[in-house]
């Protein structure tokens, strides 16, 4: 990155204006890239991520055409009731989620073949609770929360056995009382988020030892304030999220030195385009700069909007079909 | 395989024959290509490259008409040189290899997708479907110790190791794979993480093999006392049984508190603080409350938060 004439000044505070503008930038810009056609499987994310974090500022009002994002959103839907990641893509949870939250936000969750949508997301459960991604059958935490929030936000939590999905996110617990993607597997602070945010949405987070969990979050945060994934890794803004959202589900976020967060995640900003990357001095992208800026939401940053810890959603958007 | 662009970064690395249309290409004369309906006024459109849309429309015809032939096959592996997460394109490709076979060259394509990719999700799934449509893990396990080669961490490598552990009952060698790693490394929290995994599905934590790891875990902190992934082991070994039944253990600590760990191993006063809390004793829960403040005020300032709270509740304990 070239720093311009401001290289020498101490550079501070957050860029609020920036990121809006480089959002709606990627939200409009026709260049010819390898990162468009990189990600054109997984748009339906990427719409979330990027409207989420100008819900967040409060800009959601700066993006035009909200019923046309609705409208693509809503094509994304297949025959057998889940969403693709873009048109003409196989159904996933995944991009069943990212679908629904956007169309929370664009007021288009009408527009949704409901019962298909249920019915799709209900056969995707596995007899011991675990729920597989699409067809094909592989089974991860991330899925069981996807299934979990998405039947939440649509109000249908009953189409599936919440017992059975309880018990299967707490096999997934470790020796360390943190989650990992199966059980058995390297506790990770993202699939640690996706196990907690179910047991939040499922209100059963008093069934895990929140103190042992929350020491392991805690503990995420390293000498330069940042958050890692795993002991022993480098930080990454978007562990700003996956770890205080669950800090905060189980009410531990008073455990996070948050000043030293805020000025780490401060330091992820590009000063020049706009964005937050995933470390200091890295290139920007969507994804981390929702996370850094629903991080800095939960974190109490002056001038955002409220997010809720368990879904990444704004209060207010969740507010408009009563959640 | 016919064609492989490799994308790295922003440059193609042609490795074959540069792409040529599907309209240009007579095996595929009587296709017709689907556009993307992306509606009257496309919202968030992206603008593809002119090779990626042609890719793309031919893949979109074949799917809808379900057809599943080698010339197929050629479409789908075009569409994954292109962006290798495209997983409707992995999909179809496996829906094609269960009608025309040829599995063996599917493993030699996706184990090129993987060491290129190693950190997309659609080529590790599809690398699992395909040794599973093999069943045959001959050669799983070296391959994912290579991928593991380059970036020891890899979670998607260790997931799908674990898979094939579990998959093929392939435990016999694993434990000397970790220690292996340790030794390379031996602050792979991966690798510790295996350890546990192999031992809970094999032997079991039977008091004998209690003893002898922490023997193991000992020895390794030997090696760095600030080792968060080791001490974490360690500490898990007293949570499948417990510190009265591993008094080692706590030795082990209070004999260290005499060394130079006393003034720099944070971990030592963590575990110290774990042992004593669980054990109930007033006045080691006053000597873990002491523990507590050399933690939050210096040793592990970091965390200050998480101590003070820590302390507090030891406090209410005395009481």
């Amino acid at each position: 990155k070239i720093m311009s004439e401001t290289e020498d000044q101490q550079l501070e505070g957050f860029v609020g204006d920036l990121h809006r503008d480089f959002i709606l930038k990627k939200a409009i810009e026709k260049k010819e890239r390898f990162e468009y056609w990189a990600t054109q499987h997984m748009r339906v994310s990427g719409i979330y991520w990027g409207m989420t974090a100008l819900d967040t500022l409060n800009h959601l009002s700066d993006m035009e055409d909200l019923s046309k994002v609705a409208q693509f959103v809503l094509s994304c839907q297949n025959e057998d009731g889940g969403f693709g990641g873009n048109v003409g893509l196989d159904s996933h949870l995944l991009y069943t989620l990212s679908a629904i939250q956007v169309l929370y936000m664009v007021d288009g969750v009408d527009g949704i073949n409901l019962d298909g949508l249920v019915e799709w997301v209900a056969s995707l459960q596995n007899d011991d609770g675990s729920f597989s991604g699409d067809k094909w059958g592989e089974t991860d935490t991330r899925f069981s929360y996807c299934a979990v929030s998405s039947l939440s936000l649509l109000k249908r939590i009953d189409a599936i056995n919440t017992e059975k999905a309880i018990d299967f996110i707490l096999r997934c617990q470790n020796f360390d009382g943190a989650f990992g993607v199966n059980p058995g597997a390297e506790s990770h602070a993202g699939q640690t988020f996706c196990c907690i945010g179910t047991l939040a949405i499922l209100d059963a987070t008093d069934q895990i030892d929140v103190d042992n969990l929350g020491w392991w979050l805690s503990e995420r945060q390293v000498n330069d304030g940042g958050l890692n994934g795993r002991p022993e890794k480098l930080a990454d803004v978007c562990y700003s999220w996956w770890v205080l959202s669950s800090l905060a589900c189980i009410g531990k976020l008073h455990w996070i030195d948050k000043q030293k967060l805020i000025d780490w995640i401060h330091k992820c900003q590009d000063y020049e385009t706009g964005g937050i990357s995933d470390k200091p001095q890295n290139v920007s992208d969507i994804y981390h700069t929702c996370f850094g800026i629903t991080g800095l939401s939960l974190l109490g940053e002056e001038g955002f909007a409220q997010v809720n810890p368990k879904y990444c959603m704004t209060n207010n958007t969740l507010a408009k079909y009563g959640l | 395989a016919n064609s492989s662009l490799f994308p790295k970064g922003d440059t193609m690395v042609e490795e074959m024959p540069p792409y040529v249309k599907f309209g240009k290409r007579e095996e595929f004369a009587d296709v017709v290509p689907v556009l993307q309906d992306d509606g009257p006024d496309p919202v968030c459109p992206i603008a593809y490259t002119d090779d990626y849309t042609d890719c793309m429309n031919y893949l979109r015809a074949f799917f809808l008409s379900k057809e599943l032939t080698p010339r197929a096959l050629i479409v789908t592996e075009e569409a994954v040189s292109f962006n290798p997460a495209n997983y409707t394109a992995w999909y179809y490709r496996r829906l094609i290899r269960n009608e025309v076979g040829g599995w063996d060259e599917e493993l030699e394509i996706i184990q090129d997708f993987v060491s290129e990719n190693a950190k997309n999700y659609q080529v590790w799934f599809h690398y699992r479907c395909v040794i599973e449509a093999l069943n045959d893990p001959t050669d799983c396990l070296n391959f994912i110790a290579e991928m593991l080669e380059k970036d020891a961490k890899n979670y998607h490598a260790w997931t799908i190791r674990q898979w094939a552990l579990k998959f093929f009952g392939l435990w016999d060698n694993e434990l000397e794979y970790v220690d292996k790693l340790l030794n390379l490394d031996v602050r792979n929290n991966s690798a510790w993480n295996q350890r546990f995994f192999v031992i809970e599905s094999t032997t079991g934590y039977t008091n004998e093999v209690l003893k002898a790891e922490i023997i193991y875990t000992q020895e390794k902190l030997k090696r760095g006392s600030n080792n968060t992934s080791a001490w974490n082991y360690l500490r898990g070994l007293a949570k499948v049984s417990s510190y009265n039944e591993l008094p080692e253990i706590e030795e082990f600590c209070v004999e260290k508190l005499e060394s130079t760990w006393g003034i720099t191993c944070g971990q030592l006063y963590v575990t110290l603080i774990d042992i004593y809390t669980k054990s109930g004793d007033h006045e080691k829960l006053a000597t873990a409350i002491e523990y507590c403040e050399k933690l939050q005020s210096g040793l592990d300032d970091i965390h200050k938060k998480y101590w003070i709270y820590r302390k507090t509740t030891l406090e209410k304990l005395i009481a």
